[in-house]
């Protein structure tokens, strides 16, 4: 297994680490097609995700006797739920909830994996070893069955589903990193950095992190998209987010029972996922492109 | 050969070694006393304590672990709280129907994974590579669960083709198989582009073609075994992807299979149910891994078990 | 008809970035049968690209224009099915690199009887037959253990050995050679040489012999052009060039190439490289690097013309001599 490991982790290693201040990067953004509209529309995902809970229409958990699963309408424009719920605003109200999820367990896979995979790397034989070994044992598991084991042991809610995929993705992340690290520590400039003295920290903190943070950019993004769609399963199978928290996954959730009488019930919530998630990754694809043009 | 394949089932010993510490380590982190919240709110003073009991929770954690580790090797996962049956006995119960769809995934994703990427490759950089590259980025963006949704929607709610959900039957596994073939085809797809490209450019493709071979025969003859090396290792990776897909989407079809327990049983809060079914998706990913490693080797005859050069 | 093949006007165009590139610019040859033809020249010249465009390997950025005649057939304009029946049967390639020229996943035997399966009918066992009279042919001992081998198995020598056992499997008239013996080790050069030299003497088989090395033209060679910057500049039998050499380059050459009879001191060596495509000066493509250029050399590029009886050379030293006559006129 460490065979195959090692050669997915060669394959996604990066042949050459370029730099790119923070404007430039901008500027390179707005340059290219696919990553000008991906990065836009991120943009305007994130901006639904802050103002959302304005610019709904209804309130997400108030109930419109009158209205029980009633298809798209001029009051309702994608319909309302089995107990007569405003389906647009509960999306809108959603954006938020998901992408705070998924940008919260992401933050925590960047940092704990990060950690990991430099220190492993850095540090090298018996500790990389044995860290690399365990992190074979974790990706024996599905990253969602690792999630829900986790869930399982915490007990079902949004905050718990965010920790368990946090805590999931460390695993790959943190190989990945240190695939990217290693390459980065067996260059010339760090073996030149060491040979004038300079201190492990000063070397991690000042040369190795910065050098793979374009690959951890690209990686983030990435998870970003993954976490987005374990939060939503965790949130379908009725592990995440707890009604009546207007989660997508839950909505699904709430729909599926009703495919028969209404469609939309099934439908949009599931559309809102695969646009976010296909933006991310457009986003993390095009990201590629401009740190590593090569491949 | 059969030295390669004993590292490979020792390799695999001790990732199981650590899943099950894993396993059952997942008792310790539950916040709170295990015990109160496996049987809930009502439960009185002796229940709590005779399951404590049964669970070996009072005694020491290594010596709870060695019982717990001795059991596993005798096949024992313990007895579910919910039925009280044996772990096993159930798992053994719902295996056949995680594993027929696995397979029948498992050959869609292949046929059209790989069709894909064959046909992506062959017309690099026409409309028909943009077609298919965009159909991949856009499933790998697609929920599996909400994937089932649409097509029962639109294959069994609107055409009526197929029973909704509920059996195992032929007719029953075609839509499952279908979602989560589809998804894991879409990595495959793109992953079976590139392979072919860079094959393509080959040297060997040139001599090849200067020997007359048509485009078929290069395509199928000469680049696609080529492709098939590193195709399988990413089949193997992707299992992993194919058990977790699996759980999902088997609830969206009411799928009677591991994925199906596992998420029952922590609903319930079935604790050795929970331990067992994560155990053994492990095992069957650890297998799955071995034997992928052992049909590369085989694949790739520049992975010798006795080499010798032959001289000039 | 005893010029096997006839090529006039050949040219090569790469397109990159909407620009046109001609990699191969404007080449006439023939080669007779049995005859051995040499084109030489730096890397970068354009000799592979010619060898590749022969054969109509080069992929859909390269586009070739002019005339191909081989045995009278008109292969531009042949259909790519049709192309599949002339090569491999009608002419046949070697290359360069023996260790990436094999497929790694086939083995030896089935890499060598595709070719007879298809151009001959054969079927396997008539054609493991003859695959392994082949192998025997190019000095394979125990060519029935071979016949199943996979390439990783076999040194660089050997597969070169292989590869040329392949490309005359199926008899073909033409014989073009792309570097043979570049990547191998100098004491297995000398056997591929002449192991090239008796296939070709054997069965009558023209040889095209592209190589950068005038060592390996004077041991294979008839006749021989150079090529400089995508043109040839000087073509004449083997002889001639090597004792009497016109063009500047050529003299260069010659004079750049390691003699172990000659005590010379340092060797010559031409100063500068050859220019890139999107390079190309205005006047005579070689004038930059040579010693000898006239104003006229910057201006306008000179025409491949007859010097004399034995040699064609494209320079503007020569031109008054020629009285305007035209090569292939």
């Amino acid at each position: 297994m460490s065979e195959i490991n090692k050669a997915v982790t060669v394959r996604s290693m990066w042949r050459k680490e370029r730099q790119l201040p923070r404007f430039e990067l901008l500027g390179k953004i707005m340059q290219r097609k696919k990553a000008k509209y991906s990065f836009l529309m991120m943009l305007g995902i994130i901006v639904i995700g802050i103002i959302g809970p304005w610019i709904a229409p209804h309130d997400p958990t108030k109930t419109y006797y009158e209205a029980f699963m009633q298809g798209p309408s001029k009051q309702f424009w994608l319909g309302t739920d089995a107990i007569g719920r405003d389906i647009l605003s509960r999306l809108l109200y959603g954006t938020r909830v998901t992408l705070t999820a998924a940008v919260m367990a992401s933050a925590m896979t960047f940092v704990v994996g990060t950690l990991i995979g430099v220190t492993s790397a850095y540090i090298g034989g018996f500790f990389d070893n044995l860290i690399m070994r365990i992190m074979d044992v974790l990706l024996a598991l599905p990253g969602i069955v690792l999630a829900l084991a986790i869930v399982a042991a915490l007990g079902p809610s949004q905050e718990n589903a965010m920790i368990a995929i946090g805590i999931a993705s460390i695993p790959g992340f943190s190989i990945l990193v240190r695939g990217a690290a290693l390459s980065i520590k067996e260059s010339g400039y760090v073996e030149a950095s060491r040979s004038i003295g300079s201190s492990n920290w000063w070397i991690i903190i000042n040369q190795l992190i910065p050098n793979i943070a374009n690959v951890l950019i690209v990686y983030t993004t990435m998870f970003i998209g993954g976490a987005i769609l374990s939060t939503s399963a965790l949130g379908f199978i009725g592990l995440g987010a707890q009604p009546p928290t207007p989660e997508w996954g839950t909505m699904l959730n709430e729909g599926k029972d009703y495919l028969r009488e209404a469609w939309w019930l099934a439908t949009f919530p599931g559309i809102a996922i695969t646009v976010v998630v296909f933006t991310v990754y457009m986003l993390g694809d095009a990201l590629r492109d401009i740190f590593d043009p090569k491949a | 050969m059969t030295q390669f394949i004993l590292k490979r089932l020792m390799s695999g010993v001790v990732v199981l070694f650590g899943l099950s510490v894993f396993t059952f380590m997942l008792i310790h982190f539950i916040p709170g006393d295990p015990v109160r919240i496996m049987l809930g709110q009502r439960a009185t003073v002796e229940q709590i304590e005779a399951l404590r009991e049964e669970l070996g929770l009072n005694k020491p954690l290594v010596s709870q672990y060695v019982s717990y580790a001795s059991g596993l090797i005798q096949g024992d996962l313990g007895t579910s709280l919910k039925t009280g049956r044996p772990v096993s006995t159930e798992i053994a119960e719902r295996f056949p129907a995680t594993a027929k769809m696995a397979v029948a995934s498992l050959g869609v994703a292949v046929i059209v994974g790989v069709g894909l990427g064959v046909i992506a490759a062959r017309f690099k950089d026409t409309f028909i590579d943009g077609m298919i590259m965009m159909f991949s980025t856009l499933g790998m963006a697609l929920p599996g669960f909400w994937l089932g949704l649409l097509v029962i929607l639109v294959f069994s709610v609107h055409l009526g083709w197929f029973p909704i959900a509920g059996g195992t039957g032929l007719l029953d596994i075609v839509l499952p198989a279908l979602t989560l073939g589809t998804l894991m085809a879409t990595a495959l797809s793109r992953l079976t582009r590139a392979g072919m490209v860079e094959i393509l450019s080959n040297d060997y493709i040139r001599t090849a073609r200067a020997k007359g071979m048509g485009e078929r025969i290069i395509l199928l003859r000469h680049a696609f075994r080529n492709v098939m090396i590193p195709i399988v290792a990413v089949i193997g990776l992707e299992f992993a992807g194919l058990l977790g897909g699996a759980v999902i989407v088997e609830q969206v079809f009411n799928w009677p299979g591991i994925g199906t327990l596992a998420i029952q049983a922590i609903s319930s809060r079935d604790f050795p149910m929970i331990q067992g079914t994560t155990l053994f998706i492990g095992a069957i990913y650890v297998v799955v891994v071995i034997v992928i490693d052992v049909l590369y080797a085989l694949l790739d005859p520049r992975i010798n078990f006795s080499a010798k050069r032959e001289g000039a | 008809m005893t010029h096997v093949l006839e090529v006039s006007g050949l040219t090569t165009t790469f397109t990159k970035n909407e620009k046109a590139f001609k990699v191969v610019d404007d080449l006439s040859l023939y080669v007779r049968k049995g005859e051995a033809l040499g084109i030489v020249g730096e890397s970068g010249c354009g000799k592979s690209v010619a060898s590749l465009s022969l054969m109509r390997l080069l992929g859909k950025n390269g586009k070739t224009e002019g005339s191909i005649l081989l045995n009278g057939q008109k292969i531009l304009s042949c259909s790519e099915h049709e192309m599949q029946n002339i090569r491999g049967k009608e002419m046949a390639m070697i290359f360069q690199e023996p260790m990436t020229s094999l497929n790694p996943v086939l083995t030896i035997g089935r890499q060598m009887s595709e070719g007879l399966e298809k151009h001959e009918g054969m079927k396997r066992a008539q054609s493991k037959e003859k695959v392994i009279e082949l192998l025997t042919q190019v000095g394979i001992a125990r060519a029935n253990e071979i016949y199943h081998e996979y390439p990783h198995r076999l040194s660089g020598g050997m597969r070169q050995r292989v590869m040329i056992a392949m490309a005359i499997a199926c008899n073909p008239k033409l014989l073009i050679a792309d570097e043979p013996t570049t990547a191998l080790d100098v004491t297995i050069q000398a056997q591929i040489l002449q192991l090239i030299q008796n296939v070709r003497t054997e069965r009558g088989t023209s040889l095209i012999m592209i190589t950068h090395d005038l060592g390996v033209v004077a041991e294979t060679c008839d006749r021989v052009m150079v090529m400089y910057a995508g043109q040839v500049i000087e073509s004449a039998d083997v002889r001639t060039l090597l004792r009497n050499p016109k063009h500047p380059y050529t003299i260069g050459l010659i004079q750049s190439t390691p003699h172990r009879s000659k005590g010379q001191k340092r060797l010559y060596s031409i100063a500068g490289s050859v220019p890139t495509p999107e390079e190309y000066p205005q006047g005579c493509r070689f004038a930059p690097r040579c010693d000898k250029a006239m104003p006229v050399c910057l201006e306008q590029n000179p025409q491949l013309l007859a010097v004399d009886q034995a040699s064609d050379c494209r320079c503007w030293l020569y031109q008054e001599h020629t009285k305007g006559t035209a090569v292939n006129a």
